[in-house]
């Protein structure tokens, strides 16, 4: 197993860790739904939730693992913090760091800056989301929600659909998927649509939803930023959700009890109609639910590896 | 006072390519303040008393170095870099003149600027400085610059720095315009509204989520230069092309006759897109390094001539500019000092030839600018640097001697090292 005294992303890892990770988090899952939702392996462990971009399912969620694991949460983020009165990254980290944190998890807007982090601070690092590139907590969350649904990664046919190109739940997606054995296919409007992206192995791209989730086992709908709409990408939210939204029709050319599945925020009628968020198909509570343990699962390997958990 | 340098073996482009012996050969070189009063192969006569001798110990001597696009921050940004110690930088990269970017606080757009430059250039004593004034006032791309006072004041170079002119039309008009006093136009070349990030477009970007631009945002503004260059008939240099796109229109533009030149960075030849893979913004310069493939067509068109020379492109930052999120780092890099040693250990993995490299840096600038130099014969000026074609060292940005500490050749092994630097007779650089 790859040694993980961070969690930057999923690319690299090796199936067997993501196999632990995920294993963990059935151990882990379990906690939550005792009447006593703790357990004390980071007793004394404090973790930072570093959120440079706003979030607020993300913190939380990553909030309430590691207070069932027992630890001590401290809460900084940009918008009440010194990175608003112009302080650098690297001078905030290190003010944190005198707070002698063992875990910094980290939200931030800029592709790299976890690994920016991780190569300057003396603590583990948990990638909460960089920019485009990585969001490894998702993707493993979402892989669970597939594994615990469908008993297997390996040979599903994934259909992610939407803003590829500024998604990191798609990159992470694609990395973490493509390890376990799964096929992974993108689709949006080529607006949305990275160069290259064929060039990962395992992935097939297309410029339709309808052959993308066609006989697909898990069809994963991305949120639609807001503000993109009506710009240069797509015309409208009206059209987009005609398009390239995912309504009942479309949901009957996957697998009959495919999942479907949003890393949220939805937007109900565009990316996704009510009828199919709320469905019997739909995982999308349980991605919520499930993220708790994946999140407890990474807190807990990373403390591990760092030497401050207790068996 | 008479100097000789002796045990040397002379590169001499005036030479390359001709019936009459080869480029290189054993010699030395004789000068008497600022010009060659001798060359001569094998060994000396016997040299008379008052006479100062130079042991190249085996060393080329070659002509100095000519650098079209570097920026010294002075002006307004001396926390970066002053005109002084980026002429030592240049001095120590064998450079004995230097072309300067006109984006400093001031900018440089009236005569004042120019006069400027070229005071505190004389005043560090080791380049020649050559000001690149800009186009327009403000660089808004609306309004002339002083074009003709610049020029009177001893400007021969006009260009917008890294800036796009945006209205076709005034850039006609200023090109022209600078072409009626002499002067050569600089241009650099993206389509702003296509760049929407600092990587280029490709799978690197893609996989990194790094916002990115394509080759074709510099193809379309190459294609509109060219098309200027032969409207104008003013002579434009193309500054830093970076693609394959780009080369291949330049390549149609010289074989038709276009009074147009192209110069590429240091970092395009030795780097490409790989090297901002791991976020490092000591990596993040302008233009993006591009694909293996840009970067291969990029060697092949210096070494054939379409591209004439390479640039260092440097422009130094301070640490707390660098040492942040690649996104939010400032562009640019450190690199007048290590030009040649990177471009040499390019020749010493055998992609480029060693004769190219002199032809990029001494000879094809001097000959755009209409400046005396580039050959090593009786009557030249006494500019000259000597190169150690073999050492190997290592490069520390500690250690260097711009004040800048951006590079992204940090702790890589090169091989090469300009030894000296000798300016009209006067040696300014000594390692």
């Amino acid at each position: 197993m790859d040694k993980l005294n961070h969690l930057l992303g999923l690319e690299g890892l090796s199936r067997e860790t993501i196999t632990s990770i995920l294993d963990h988090a059935v151990e882990f899952k379990e906690v939550s739904r005792r009447r006593i939702k703790k357990v004390p392996p980071l007793r004394g462990v404090t973790v930072v939730l570093f959120f440079i971009e706003n979030s607020t399912r993300t913190r939380i969620s990553f909030e309430v693992a590691a207070k069932r694991l027992s630890a001590d949460t401290l809460n900084f983020s940009a918008s009440t913090s010194s990175l608003s009165k112009g302080e650098t990254l690297l001078d905030t980290a290190k003010n944190l760091m005198a707070m002698q944190p063992d875990i910094v998890v980290m939200r931030h807007f800029a592709p790299g800056a976890a690994k920016f982090l991780s190569e300057r601070i003396p603590a583990g690092i948990v990638n909460a989301g960089d920019g485009a590139h990585a969001h490894p907590t998702q993707a493993l969350l979402d892989m669970y929600t597939m594994r615990e649904r469908l008993g297997t990664l390996n040979g599903l046919e994934v259909a992610i659909v939407g803003d590829i190109a500024h998604s990191r739940v798609a990159r992470s997606n694609i990395h973490g998927l493509t390890t376990m054995g799964a096929k992974v296919r993108l689709a949006g409007p080529r607006t949305m649509l990275p160069p290259m992206l064929d060039h990962f192995p395992g992935v097939s791209v297309f410029d339709r939803i309808e052959p993308a989730i066609e006989g697909a086992d898990v069809v994963m709908m991305l949120r639609i930023q807001k503000e993109r709409m009506g710009k240069d990408l797509f015309p409208s939210d009206r059209e987009y959700s005609r398009v390239f939204g995912l309504d009942s029709q479309k949901l009957k050319l996957a697998k009959p009890n495919a999942l479907v599945m949003h890393p949220g925020p939805m937007n109900r009628g565009v990316e996704i109609t009510p009828d199919v968020a709320d469905s019997t198909q739909s995982v999308i509570l349980e991605q919520v639910e499930n993220g708790v343990a994946v999140r407890m699962a990474v807190l807990f390997l990373v403390a591990r590896n760092l030497g401050v958990s207790e068996e | 006072m008479l100097t000789r340098i002796i045990n040397c073996q002379i590169f001499d482009p005036g030479r390359n390519g001709a019936q009459t012996g080869a480029a290189t050969f054993q010699g030395y070189v004789e000068f008497s303040n600022d010009v060659i009063t001798a060359v001569g192969e094998g060994v000396p006569p016997p040299a008379d008393a008052g006479v100062k001798v130079i042991d190249a110990r085996g060393a080329t001597l070659a002509p100095s170095f000519v650098d079209m696009y570097a920026n010294f921050c002075e002006p307004g940004y001396e926390y970066r870099e002053t005109i002084a110690s980026g002429s030592r930088a240049a001095a120590a990269g064998g450079y004995t003149a230097v072309c300067l970017r006109p984006d400093t606080d001031p900018l440089i757009q009236r005569s004042n600027g120019v006069r400027f430059l070229l005071e505190r250039g004389a005043l560090a004593g080791l380049i020649d400085v050559y000001p690149i004034g800009a186009l327009s006032m403000g660089m808004e791309g609306q309004t002339m610059s002083e074009i003709g006072e610049m020029a009177a004041a001893g400007a021969i170079l006009v260009g917008e720095g890294n800036v796009f002119v945006k209205r076709t039309g005034f850039l006609r008009r200023a090109m022209e315009y600078a072409g009626n006093f002499g002067l050569v136009t600089i241009l650099t070349n993206e389509d702003p509204s296509l760049a929407e990030g600092p990587a280029h477009e490709g799978f690197m970007s893609t996989a990194r989520g790094l916002k990115c631009s394509p080759t074709a945002a510099e193809e379309i503004a190459v294609a509109r230069h060219i098309a200027l260059a032969e409207l104008t008939g003013t002579k434009t240099l193309l500054a830093k092309v970076s693609s394959a796109a780009g080369v291949r229109l330049i390549r149609d533009a010289r074989a038709r006759g276009v009074n147009v030149f192209a110069s590429v960075s240091v970092h395009n030849l030795a780097l490409n897109e790989d090297a901002n893979a791991g976020y490092n913004a000591m990596t993040k310069v302008w233009p993006p390094l591009r694909a293996e493939s840009d970067r291969r067509e990029l060697l092949k068109a210096l070494e054939e001539g379409v591209i004439d020379i390479v640039v260092s492109d440097h422009d130094p930052h301070v640490i707390e500019e660098k040492e942040v999120e690649f996104d939010l780092a400032t562009t640019g890099a450190a690199s007048i000092e290590l030009t040649w040693s990177v471009l040499n250990t390019l020749a010493a993995r055998g992609e480029l030839g060693f004769s190219t490299v002199i032809r990029a840096l001494s000879t094809a600038p001097r000959g755009i600018m209409g400046i005396p130099g580039g050959e090593i014969r009786t009557g030249m000026p006494a500019d000259f640097v000597l190169l150690d074609r073999t050492a190997k060292w290592t490069v520390s940005a500690a250690d260097m001697v711009t004040c800048g500490c951006n590079t992204p050749f940090d702790g890589q092994e090169l091989i090469g090292k300009p030894v000296m630097t000798i300016r009209r007779g006067d040696v300014t650089w000594q390692s």
